[in-house]
Parts: structure tokens; C-alpha cells; sequence
């Protein structure tokens, strides 16, 4: 299946807040409900109506993955090891440690072709970013990189905050990540390219992420002429590309029993809205990228949904008298291996 | 949402470049990344791919802010650590009647805001001043190092320290994008002019008592994208006081 491939090409930094209250903290990465939440609040501002039934957008969009000159990363997929593969003392650390591969090997592990050992052996495989990501040796000897030099840095800036009267001054630091040049974020993307193109235009001005109005988070937009040719998701087994918030429907069909592995991520933050106070957002869980699904129970394809996480009060007056919306929706992809498991 | 919910809409953009002349030696602290013998004591802030220095849009728009509240006296009545406080709003009328809050943001309270409207972006070093200090052999790669004492008045004894400063001459290329939500806003832009123009009159960074820090605005490019009229086409002017000119000819002087 072809997904539409986006570069969000960087103008400066990231800061992508983790879980928690320190700023330094950052990833890498951002999750598809926080870009889509960018997205939401610029289609409102242009008064796209749209907006007001989430359940059913113009687009699908997956989360952020790195990209390293033009070979696209993606997360590694949760599949059970290949029949074949032994598990030599060691070999898990080594292998906990790798967070993307490049799209050819992804494709090959859902074929179940490959499985990520034969990576490690350099005459197939590369790992870069100090093994956290392993891209194939043919992809990789085409691209002329140094394979010991940093694709990203996260890196902890120091602010000073200080007294206008006094000048005491207050010592903090922030954390964001930064992108070697040749490198960057992308998404994959399905549905009204024009109309997602035209939100992320906006979005790539005011920034992605954190720290916006200091001048974190910019970045060009750039829809790729190729396309990038997935597994589509009919099979029993989906890889999940997107954050994933499965229906009551899905739940029931059985969509995380077994043979399904998932992550599941703590998901809070605060919410803006003109029509009330800034305060947090209910916290939900929702299920990670890489994570495998189990369609078997469905006649359709997994779609996910969209929840309503504004906050609640005893006293119902003190809430928001409009929905906040958290995006679930799926980008999936196909995966024929392991169904027997 | 509900046909109650307020609306909020972009009806435009300033977008402005400009070029950072450092006057004087500039510092802009950054963090020590190890403790050696013969390490510089304060350096500046690098980007960590290329080593160069740049000015952090959090510099920028911080002196602006710290500035503006100077200029327009406005009371100190939020605390943001041990002894430091900034001004913010206690009610919405409060709000209401501060550019400042309108321009640069406020943090999470218990009435309506709107959006931070000034986006400061980082500045990195021009490409003239990069050749040009990589070729002039600095102390360190772009930087000078500079020598201070703390001298007992009484016995002499000196307590030397080092300073790594962009050297005067300096030019870096900064970004600002205004953001209007409603036409009174270009009237608002005004004091963003001001605030540019307060960095220019105090100083940027650290150790601006002792003569660091003095930058001036120059060749400076705006353009105003309208999302429904035709308004200012894309200008080039050569200081904040002619920004000021032609941004008071278009009609949008400050009250």
C-alpha cells in the first residue's frame, strides 16, 4: 500500500516534553496526537468545520520518525523472534537498544524474511546513532555518511530568569533535540494531501512541541514525490504506526488479545482553549507505535478513536463547556508473520 | 464546539528578518560540558552540529519582555524561583489592559487568554561573519576569551576569570513572526518595535555592566501577510527607526 511520506524539515530545534515535570526531558520524536492536535487547533483557527467531527478527518497521519538522508526510520515492530533465532547471552541488550530501522528493514521483518539479528551482522546491517538505530548496509554505503557521527542530540540549555528590580536571577534548563543536517522528522500520511499540506504549512510557523513562542519546533513541510509501499493492513496482524486508541468495538472484537504485543503510554498535558482556562487534560492510555494488533476479530480495518479528555470537576461549573478532543486514530500497516503464535 | 465557545482566528502574520550587529563582545552563556585545566570558565552557547554561537530566541525575547515591563512599570507579582518574580495578571481585567501579557504569553490562570502572539527564533551566525572569523584565527573557534580581575582594593591580589565572547563585529541573522488575531493587533506591533528597540538602548546576554552585550538592528526586512486585503507589501529598512516610520505610515502608530 502507498503512504504519502511528509518531511517536516527542521529550522531549529525540538522540545518534545516527556511525562513529567522536568523540562530538561525531551524525545526525539513526536506522537501523532500531539501533531494532530497541532493540526486541530489551526484547522479551528481557519474555521475548518471539520474539526468539530473528529471521529472522521480528511487524513490519517502516523507519528513523527526520523528520517537520515532520505532512508526513511521507523519504530521497530513488537514481533516474536523467527523460529530460527537463538538467544545468545548479551544479544538482548544490544537488541532493547535499537528504537528505529530503516523502512527496508521493517518491510523485511513483517515479511518475516529477516529478523533484526541478521542487522547486527555488518555485512547486512548498520547501526548508527550509538545503536539505536540499524539501517540496511545497502541503503546506508549509498548515503556517503559517517555511521559515527550523531544523527540527533539532545542537548540541556541553560536559561537564566532575572529579577527586573534586583537582578537576582533564577538557573534553569530546558532540554531539545536537534537534527544533523541530512536529517530530520516525517510522517507517513493517508487522505487529502492539499488540506494536510496546507495545516502543516501553518503549523511548521508556529511550531511543533514545546517552547514555540522561543523559537522551538519550526519546520518546512515537504511532501515527497515518492510515495513509500508498505504492507497494506488486511492481514490478522497490523503493526500500529500511529498513538492508538482502540473503540469499544475493537476491544471487544479482541483486538489486544493474544497473538497482539503493545506498549501502553500514560497520556496528560495541559490544554488551551479560548473559551476557558488553561488547565490539564484528563489522562488516558493509549497504545504505542510499534505495537502489533489483532485484527482477526474484525471484518473491517482497525480504525481507533477519538475521546473526549476534558477535564471534570465536582463542581460542574469550574470545567470546559466544550470537548477536548485526543486523537487515536490508526495508521496501520500489514504483518504475515507469526499468526501462528 | 459549541456555537458558545469564543472563536479565534489568524487574520495575519508579520513576518520580520533582521541582522544582529554585536557593538561590543556579546555573551551568551552556555553550559560548561566538562571540568579540564585550561577550560574556559563561562563559555557562550554553541549549536552542538557545527560549534558555532548563536543567540537563542529565548535571549531575545526575554530582555524584550524583561525590558517592556521596565518601561511600562507594571507590577512584579508573579514569582518564577527564589527571588525572582515577573509581572503577570491577577484578573482578566488586569489581562486585558497589558500589551505585554498579549505579546508575550502568561502562564496558566484562572481566566481567558489568548495566544502568545511573538515567536522569537533562534539566530545563527551570517555566513559573512562565519567566514570571516573562521579565517581571523580567534581564541577559540569564533569566540575571543577575555580576561577580567577582581582586584583586593587593599593588597592588589588578583582573582583572574575568562569570558568567552562573539567578538564585536558579529552579525547574526534573526527571525520574529507577529501573529494577529484581530486588526488592533498591528497597533500592538508597536510595541514589539519597542522592545527591540530597548535591547538596542540596554543590552543582550551577560556582563552588560562591564560593556558586553550592545547590538543594533539592521537591514531589516518585514512583510505582513493579510489573510483578507492586499496590505504591506514586503519593505526593506535599514534600522528600528525607520521601522517605525513606515509602520506609523501604513496607520498603525501606537496610541
Amino acid at each position: 500500500m502507498e503512504f504519502n511520506l511528509i518531511r517536516l524539515k527542521p529550522q531549529g530545534a525540538f522540545h518534545f516534553g516527556r511525562h513529567g515535570i522536568e523540562m530538561e526531558a525531551v524525545s526525539e520524536t513526536c506522537p501523532s496526537d500531539t501533531l494532530y492536535a497541532a493540526l486541530f487547533w489551526q484547522a479551528l483557527q481557519q474555521g475548518q468545520r471539520w474539526a468539530s467531527e473528529p471521529s472522521n478527518p480528511p487524513f490519517t497521519i502516523s507519528s513523527c520518525f526520523p528520517y537520515v538522508d532520505g532512508i526513511q526510520l521507523l519504530p521497530v515492530p513488537m514481533l516474536p523472534p523467527l523460529p530460527s533465532d537463538k538467544q545468545n547471552p548479551g544479544e538482548r541488550k544490544q537488541f532493547k537498544k535499537v528504537r528505529f530501522i530503516s523502512s527496508e528493514i521493517f518491510i523485511n521483518l513483517l515479511a518475516g524474511t529477516h529478523s533484526l539479528r541478521d542487522y547486527f551482522q555488518p555485512a547486512n546491517g548498520v547501526a548508527l546513532q550509538n545503536g539505536s538505530v540499524l539501517v540496511s548496509q545497502a541503503e546506508f554505503s549509498a548515503k556517503q555518511r559517517d555511521a559515527n557521527k550523531a544523527l540527533w542530540k539532545i542537548e540541556s540549555i541553560p536559561h537564566v530568569a532575572v529579577d527586573r528590580w534586583s537582578n537576582a536571577s533564577a538557573y534553569y534548563e530546558t532540554g531539545q533535540v536537534r537534527f544533523a543536517e541530512g536529517c530530520g522528522l516525517a510522517i507517513l500520511a493517508l487522505g487529502d494531501m492539499q488540506q494536510l499540506m496546507q495545516l502543516l504549512v501553518q503549523v511548521g510557523i508556529d511550531g511543533l512541541g514545546g517552547r514555540r513562542s522561543k523559537g522551538v519546533g519550526q519546520f518546512v513541510p515537504i511532501l515527497q514525490t515518492e510515495t513509500l509501499d508498505l504492507p497494506a493492513a488486511t492481514t490478522d496482524s497490523v503493526i500500529v504506526l500511529s498513538r492508538y486508541l482502540p473503540s469499544t468495538a475493537e476491544l471487544a472484537a479482541g483486538v489486544l488479545d493474544l497473538p497482539a504485543a503493545y506498549s501502553l503510554e500514560d497520556v496528560t498535558g495541559w490544554m488551551y482553549s479560548p473559551a476557558a482556562k488553561a488547565q490539564r487534560r484528563k489522562a488516558i492510555w493509549m497504545i504505542g507505535v510499534g505495537s502489533r494488533l489483532n485484527r482477526a476479530g474484525l471484518a473491517h480495518s482497525i480504525v481507533g478513536s477519538s475521546v473526549d479528555v476534558a477535564p471534570t470537576y465536582d463542581n460542574p461549573s469550574a470545567g470546559v463547556n466544550h470537548r477536548v478532543w485526543r486523537h487515536g486514530l490508526a495508521l496501520t500497516v500489514g504483518c504475515s508473520v507469526g499468526d501462528s503464535q | 464546539m459549541s456555537d458558545q465557545t469564543p472563536k479565534i482566528k489568524i487574520v495575519g502574520r508579520i513576518f520580520v528578518n533582521f541582522e544582529i550587529h554585536a557593538l561590543t563582545g556579546l555573551h551568551i552563556g552556555g553550559a560548561a560540558g566538562t571540568l579540564a585545566i585550561g577550560n574556559v570558565d563561562n563559555p557562550v552557547i554553541r549549536n552542538p552540529f557545527n560549534s558555532e554561537p548563536y543567540v537563542p530566541g529565548s535571549s531575545l525575547r526575554g530582555k524584550m519582555r524583561s525590558q517592556l515591563e521596565k518601561l511600562y512599570g507594571l507590577a512584579q507579582n508573579t514569582s518564577i524561583g527564589r527571588d525572582v518574580s515577573i509581572h503577570s495578571a491577577k484578573t482578566q481585567a488586569e489581562y486585558d489592559n497589558s500589551p505585554v501579557l498579549h505579546i508575550f504569553g502568561i502562564p496558566a490562570s484562572d481566566f481567558l487568554t489568548e495566544p502568545t502572539r511573538l515567536i522569537v527564533r533562534d539566530a545563527a551566525l551570517s555566513e559573512q561573519t562565519r567566514t570571516a572569523f573562521r579565517d581571523a584565527r580567534t581564541d577559540l573557534p569564533y569566540t575571543e576569551v577575555k580576561w577580567e580581575a577582581a582586584i583586593d582594593r587593599v593588597t592588589s591580589a588578583a582573582t583572574p576569570r575568562q569570558q568567552e565572547r562573539v567578538p564585536a563585529g558579529a552579525i547574526f541573522d534573526g527571525a520574529l513572526t507577529f501573529t494577529l488575531y484581530n486588526d488592533q493587533d498591528t497597533k500592538l506591533f508597536n510595541t514589539v518595535i519597542r522592545g527591540l528597540e530597548l535591547v538596542e538602548e540596554d543590552y543582550l546576554g551577560g556582563q552588560g555592566a562591564r560593556g558586553s552585550g550592545q547590538v543594533a538592528f539592521k537591514n531589516i526586512v518585514i512583510s505582513f501577510q493579510h489573510h483578507e486585503k492586499s496590505v504591506l507589501e514586503k519593505h526593506k529598512v535599514a534600522s528600528l527607526v525607520e521601522l517605525r516610520a513606515l509602520w506609523s505610515a501604513q496607520g498603525y502608530a501606537a496610541k
